[in-house]
């Protein structure tokens, strides 16, 4: 979304004098694009307008913790680290870590839906939010939800800004669901030795750890050229994550060497390594910033039954670009520097518009989530509009009937 | 019983009524079409014992194909109607208080299809919650979201009403394990919703469809997400002097840094209810309180997590506690727990089960409200918890020949639900708003609040005729 920078920018202390200063905006008839961390400023089409620029950046703080409910409120521009460390101290963290450059606030994540591979455990935003409170577009304030996990009174419109790229309202405060610290944390990587790596081995033992006992908190599939970008050696690797006390980690732990040395289904030996505590949590926070520091970044999702299909096209791929897969979870995603030359440009247009073509096809979608300009001119950003996209379209009328909030960013041109 | 209304007329005439009956039968068949009076009685109430309702028919579709073409012609000739699985609902959500017609989709039942890789559920929203689970446990796998209605109550209700049970601490609820719906609209529109591809873009529809009692649309077929079973469980049965004791244990669980699958909470009266039941454990006359905590995972784990929450209870001054020895065991101490409801039978002529949800730290001061409440009102209330997720369940005991106690039940159980929202919590947990909760509403949502959800359900129902009459206030 490079192209969009507002002339003007705000950036209330408080929820009240937002929600003064969105009604002005509204009533003046200007486009309004609020902002948390800015870690995925790019996410979407360049809006249409871009009058004012929201800023989140002062209601940063945890408004309430009731760490024996596993819940804390926190106001929208609070940086996710800032709550994690904050978490940490009581023994409890969010569990989220979205595939986006560092700087995520609560607010951003919640309005992109952005997960990362702990989603195999923990689910997305989308599980972890109980409350929320937002203001319309016109400046109406509201709340909907509340502290506690069970709560179905009424319509459950929190559901329907998590995810919504900041078109329908602005978030300014949510509950979230909190876990308790792991005793331990480790990572297991197996990597296939050859350096070009076939990686069937690999998808073998992932099918196989999810049909198994293991309750991996994150499972991801590397390329080789992944794996040098997060420090490993330049194999094709599956990273599990095992998280817990110390006799299941082990169990698991133990359980996975044994397999890796006793490669039944190949002929192709796994070496094994180890990541412990502070070097696994460090190969995670690799793997979920560094890679998408890429000027392209491109996320597939596809139901599990179809992914060979993808992975097929994906491996056979002409352009260069680091890859990385969750076989547990369906999303794949795309790191990639393009040149800007005319050839190269054209092999990627015709590689994503297969792709693209192919994920849809099966009911996936392929999403750009950043990508540079002369890419995005010929490729579009969501894809084919989805099949209730009018009953989309209807609802962004009743949040903001004047189409002032980030106007065309979204799916379909909302 | 309180009396039913007949529900009021519909907008149509008597002779648009008939050729609207015509027209459906035509659809359907005339052995799908129930009219005759001592039928739809039949249909006068559901799994709630306070509010009826008698609709002027009852339509049994057979197919996807039906159920659109059925609410088209409602819809064109603005009849209200509602959809119903096996009625088990508590809060009034399928009964037909407006009158018009009440759609059945108690045929729409196919086999449930299991997708291993996923793994994933295509159900039919006729399929009962048990139907499920068995078909997923025959895999290895299954349906997190356990109502205790689960022998009976269907797929589709659960997603009306956002369906929760006993393991939603660590399990989450039905929203948590939907992957996709494919809907009928109230506007006779057939539509498919989210999927099992991950992260599709756009608005959330199916987490705003699921939960929203039937006044969008209805679901003809839900993708589901299982979970596999945990590879070993251990299930851990203590006995207090009173809820108090329970409680704590309850807080020291999580501040230990666990996450039990479940954690059960049965007061005294609750207690008496069950012991008269099939499903006797034989709790001493002593004990004040009995706690069921469920820890799941690798098996490796567990006899530790087993020993730290009999450390915990023990801290606590538990009078005993034990672990269950086997499957036999466990199965009986579930069994004890998940016919509470049924079990105030056995004390009381009626009984009113209420749905209240607290910060589970909350309890204790709760627990005594409700006790003052009881007094207040002359009425006994046991009390069954999810103390894991601070889902309360009070069961308020009246009898219906004694003039007064049912308004004065009703009345108690509101003042319990005011407790709720006073302590931050809710109005209902899992069984829904229905008709029994829309003046509740107005606790836990302004009317600006209130006045837009009606906006959103508009977008899909615009001529209100999905259910009409429940979840918000009039």
């Amino acid at each position: 979304m490079d192209a969009a920078s507002p002339a003007e920018r705000i950036e209330p202390a408080s929820e009240e004098v937002l929600a003064q200063q969105l009604a002005q905006a509204y009533h003046t008839h200007r486009a309004v694009l609020p902002r948390g961390g800015g870690s995925q400023w790019e996410l979407g089409e360049v809006p249409t307008r871009a009058d004012l620029l929201l800023s989140l950046g002062r209601l940063n703080g945890i408004a309430e913790y009731a760490p024996e409910e596993l819940v804390v409120r926190v106001q929208a521009g609070m940086a996710l680290e800032a709550l994690q460390s904050f978490l940490q101290v009581h023994g409890q963290w969010f569990p989220v870590e979205p595939v986006a450059v560092p700087g995520s606030s609560i607010g951003g994540l919640l309005a992109t839906g952005a997960s990362g591979a702990r989603r195999l455990a923990f689910g997305t935003p989308r599980d972890l939010v109980t409350g929320m409170r937002f203001v319309l577009p016109d400046g109406r304030q509201m709340h909907n939800g509340s502290r506690v996990v069970k709560d179905v009174a009424g319509y459950d419109v929190k559901r329907l800004l998590i995810g919504s790229l900041g078109t329908l309202a602005v978030i300014t405060e949510a509950w979230l669901r909190v876990r308790p610290l792991p005793a331990r944390r480790q990572t297991v990587l197996l990597s296939s030795k050859d350096p070009v790596g076939p990686v069937a081995p690999l998808q073998t033992v992932a099918h196989r750890i999810l049909a198994s006992e293991f309750l991996p908190t994150a499972m991801e599939e590397l390329d080789a050229r992944a794996a040098v970008q997060v420090g490993l050696p330049g194999h094709a690797t599956l990273a599990i994550e095992l998280q817990g006390e110390t006799a299941e980690v082990t169990y698991q732990r133990d359980r996975l060497a044994a397999w890796a040395s006793k490669q039944e289904d190949t002929s192709t030996p796994l070496s094994l390594d180890l990541l412990e505590e502070e070097a696994s949590d460090a190969f995670w926070t690799a793997f979920h910033h560094r890679l998408p520091q890429a000027p392209l970044v491109v996320r597939v999702g596809v139901a599990l039954a179809d992914f060979p299909l993808i992975w097929e096209t994906v491996i056979q791929r002409k352009v260069e670009s680091a890859c990385v897969a969750g076989p547990g979870h369906g999303v794949l995603r795309l790191f990639a520097t393009p040149s800007e030359e005319r050839e190269m440009l054209a092999l990627w247009v015709d590689f994503l518009t297969r792709l693209r073509a192919q994920t849809e096809a099966c009911g996936g979608a392929l999403v750009l989530e950043k990508a540079p300009a002369a890419l995005r001119e010929r490729v579009s950003v969501w894809g084919k509009p989805p099949a209730s996209i009018e009953v989309m379209r209807a609802i962004k009328k009743r949040f903001d009937p004047l189409g002032l909030l980030n106007p065309g960013r979204f799916v379909g041109g909302i | 019983m309180a009396k039913a209304v007949e529900g009021r007329a519909v907008s149509a005439t008597q002779r648009e009524w008939a050729a609207v009956v015509q027209a459906i039968v035509a659809i359907v068949g005339s052995d799908a079409v129930v009219t005759a009076l001592t039928h739809r009685l039949v249909y006068q109430w559901d799994g709630n014992t306070v509010f009826g309702g008698l609709p002027q028919a009852v339509i049994l579709p057979r197919d996807v194909d039906q159920v659109e073409q059925v609410i088209r012609i409602l819809s064109d000739h603005r009849i209200p109607w509602l959809a119903r699985g096996s009625g088990t609902g508590l809060s009034g959500g399928a009964v037909a208080i407006q009158g018009g017609v009440i759609v059945d989709l108690a045929r729409l039942r196919g086999p449930v299809q299991i997708d291993a890789i996923g793994p994933l559920a295509r159900v039919a929203p006729g399929v009962t919650n048990l139907e499920l689970n068995r078909a997923a446990a025959a895999r290895g796998y299954f349906y997190a979201p356990d109502p205790s209605s689960q022998v009976a109550c269907t797929i589709g209700g659960n997603v009306a009403e956002n369906s929760g049970g006993s393991h939603c601490l660590k399990y989450g609820v039905t929203v948590n394990h939907l992957l996709g719906l494919e809907v009928v609209t109230a506007s006779g529109q057939r539509l498919s919703l989210g999927g099992a591809a991950p992260d599709l873009p756009g608005y959330d529809l199916t987490g705003f469809f699921v939960g929203s009692e039937g006044t969008l649309g209805v679901v003809t077929e839900a993708t589901v997400h299982l979970v596999k079973q945990p590879q070993a469980v251990r299930t851990v049965l203590a006995l207090f002097d009173g809820p108090e004791q329970a409680s704590q244990t309850v807080s020291d669980v999580i501040a230990a840094g666990m996450l039990p699958a479940a954690m059960e909470m049965m007061d005294r009266l609750a207690m008496d209810g069950v012991e008269l039941g099939p499903y006797r454990v034989g709790y001493p006359s002593q004990t004040g309180a009995v706690l069921l905590i469920e820890v799941d995972g690798i098996e490796a784990g567990l006899p530790e997590q087993a020993e730290h929450i009999v450390a915990i209870a023990q801290h606590n001054g538990v009078q005993e506690v034990r672990v269950a020895q086997d499957e036999r065991e466990r199965a009986l101490w579930w069994q004890n727990r998940k016919t509470a409801f049924g079990a105030m039978g056995n004390l009381s002529p009626n009984y009113y089960v209420q749905d209240g949800v607290i910060p589970r730290s909350r309890l204790p001061q709760v627990l005594q409200q409700i006790e003052s409440i009881s007094h207040e009102f002359g009425l006994r209330i046991a009390n069954v918890f999810h103390a894991g997720d601070g889902n309360l369940h009070p069961l308020i005991l009246f009898d219906d020949h004694q003039k007064g106690q049912r308004e004065k039940a009703i009345q108690a159980g509101s003042a319990i639900l005011h407790i709720c929202v006073e302590e931050g919590g809710s109005i209902t947990g899992e069984h829904g708003v229905g008709i029994e909760k829309r003046e509740e509403m107005r606790w836990m949502y302004s009317d600006e609040e209130l006045a837009f959800q009606g906006e959103l359900r508009r977008v899909w129902d615009p001529q209100g005729l999905a259910n009409p009459g429940k979840v918000l206030p009039t």
